[in-house]
């Protein structure tokens, strides 16, 4: 286990391998290290920070009745219980974007609500327009002990913009906005929502009942009222010759992280641990007492002090010529297998898109083989029902798919309780 | 490189799972598990009891397994779900049912070499990978297909032989 040397910092990190040792070899290997970044102690009775939100909410024919009714409610809901210090804004968003809410003016809560009984559904799916008009919302009243978010919630599938969305999402990022993409229904385009919360440390969520909607977005209301700190990133240097070949986040929210160095890992809520899991290929050494795999540059923004923290942990090894077992942390070795898990879907969704339908049907039905051995049966008989549709019909159905997807994915939270038997 | 031992995917050394089935990898020497001779296994399974009933089995059911030449019956009693393999100093994942003291290192059993499983009334066997295959009555269960377990049935897990049987109503 590696720690940076202080722990005087609000925020520490640690770090967990798979092995002790690298070994000596002639050829490259894997080494797989889960970071751990968590506060010190506790933060007492500071103020928490102001929180500035942006609902953007996709009001397309498709969302007439009650997904924009509980989308509505749920607003109101949040509105409700507004702390003096939080601004909020509402925007709907069709083939153009409307501010129902700003952040800039804060109404009294029956006026408020009637502006938000307006909202009428009509007209197709232009996400960028929400997006824009719902980040600079925040931008217009950002702070330095703010913490600001969007949260986008749509049911359909935008069309010709969503390189404007990705490159906003990107500049969002830099300023510091955090952007948690939720989908409702099925035809929403997954890999897409998925891109623009990944850029900003976000979340993308899949609704598949409008139930959960309600409690989602309080949940999510409440957790962004007393966060630790966001804003959190690693920066993953690598030594020469080191490759760093994937990183998922594994707490909270498991998502793949963008491709790159620069891995963004959101908000670090009240009493909880954000958790990474990376896999590095390490090239051919011979041995040596220590070799330095990585340094991790960790950075956050801690809104109730207004700072930003920025603190390196070196990651080293030594290198031996004979194997040396050891156990490995139950933890991580759960948390390897449920990404592996989630990375094999992902290759078979993406063999069955490209027609590789023999290779797409036996890697589900591996997963769903694993997922028997794992004790998950539902989630399990739904990717061999979706194996199944695959070889009859040569398709695979939105739902299905998406089903599958969070499902693996859903898998990967420790809190899930994924268990190595 | 290293091979997986259910699809053949060679990957690099210190990988954990095989990223083309999920199958855990494993580089560890310490223990290995004892490859048998092609043919040899077979020669030594006995033929299915004549009264075996292919009943389904019930969780209200008692089923024990019981190991050939050996008296004592191992009871699947309490759990939904077991792993039987081998035990081994350092070993991560233990299986719950050790066949060690059956000698099962010397019978080719791996670590974690099958998995059984109550589901449906069923109890379902899954081969967990390993180097010399499980076995219901002379047919290799597939890593990837669990197969349905009755009451009489041989099940073997390299050349370690087990006899599945139930007592109607725990009796």
């Amino acid at each position: 286990m590696n720690k940076p040397s202080s722990e005087q910092e609000p925020l520490y990190m640690e770090v967990h391998v798979s092995r002790p040792v690298l070994r000596a070899l002639d050829e490259p290997q894997v080494l797989y290290a889960m970071a751990t970044i968590q506060p010190t102690q506790q933060e007492g009775e500071q103020v928490p920070p102001p929180l500035n939100l942006s609902l953007v909410f996709d009001r397309s024919t498709s969302m007439a009745g009650e997904r924009l009714d509980t989308a509505r409610v749920s607003a109101e809901s949040i509105l409700t219980q507004m702390r003096p210090q939080d601004k909020i804004a509402v925007v709907t968003f069709s083939d153009r974007a409307e501010v129902l809410l700003s952040t800039e003016l804060r109404l009294p809560v029956p006026e408020a609500r009637q502006r938000l009984s307006l909202i009428q559904a009509s007209g197709g799916t232009e996400i960028y327009q929400g997006l824009s008009a719902g980040v600079n919302q925040l931008r217009q009243v950002r702070h330095p002990n703010s913490v600001d978010h969007v949260i986008l919630l749509t049911d359909g599938r935008t069309y010709g913009d969503e390189a404007a969305c990705l490159q906003l999402a990107e500049e969002s990022a830099q300023e510091g906005i955090e952007i948690t993409a939720m989908g409702i229904g099925d035809e929403w385009n997954d890999t897409f929502l998925d891109s623009l919360a990944t850029k900003t440390g976000g979340q993308a969520v899949y609704i598949d009942n409008i139930a959960a909607l309600g409690p989602f977005l309080q949940q999510k209301f409440l957790g962004l009222g007393q966060v630790h700190a966001d804003q959190v990133v690693v920066e993953v240097e690598t030594t020469p010759g080191v490759t760093l070949h994937s990183a998922f986040r594994i707490n909270p929210a498991p998502m793949p992280l963008h491709e790159g160095h620069m891995l963004r890992l959101g908000s670090l809520f009240a009493g909880n641990n954000i958790t990474l899991l990376m896999e590095y290929l390490v090239p051919p050494i011979t041995p040596m007492d220590s070799y330095e795999i990585s340094r991790l540059h960790l950075g956050a923004h801690l809104a109730k002090r207004a700072t930003n923290l920025r603190t390196i942990l070196s990651l080293s090894l030594p290198v031996v010529s004979e194997p040396v077992p050891a156990p490995i942390p139950g933890s991580l070795l759960a948390a390897v297998r449920n990404v592996n898990l989630a990375r094999l879907q992902e290759k078979a969704l993406t063999d069955a898109q490209t027609g590789h339908l023999n290779l797409a049907t036996t890697r589900l039905e591996r997963i769903a083989t694993r997922l028997f051995e794992m004790g998950e049966p539902d989630l399990a008989n739904t990717v061999l029902s979706e194996s199944s549709q695959l070889r009859r019909t040569h398709s695979i159905s939105e739902k299905g798919k998406k089903a599958v997807k969070y499902g693996t994915r859903g898998l990967v939270d420790p809190k899930h309780g994924g268990r190595l038997r | 490189m290293i091979s997986c031992h259910v699809c053949h995917t060679s990957v690099y050394y210190g990988t954990l799972f095989c990223p083309e089935c999920c199958a855990r990898v494993s580089e560890d020497s310490s223990s290995p598990t004892n490859a048998l001779p092609a043919g040899e296994a077979a020669e030594l399974i006995p033929p299915k009891p004549a009264n075996s009933s292919h009943a389904p089995l019930a969780s209200t059911d008692r089923i024990e397994l019981r190991v050939a030449g050996n008296n004592v019956g191992i009871p699947l009693f309490g759990q939904q779900e077991y792993i039987l393999g081998r035990a081994e100093k350092g070993q991560a994942v233990i299986p719950d049912i050790d066949l060690n003291r059956f000698g099962a290192h010397e019978k080719g059993v791996s670590r974690l070499h099958c998995h059984l499983r109550f589901e449906r009334n069923s109890l379902l066997a899954i081969d967990l990978g390993s180097a010399n295959g499980t076995f219901i009555n002379d047919t290799r269960v597939l890593p990837d297909h669990p197969a349905m377990l009755s009451d009489g049935d041989i099940l073997r897990l390299g050349n370690l032989i087990i006899e599945v049987i139930r007592q109607i109503g725990g009796q």
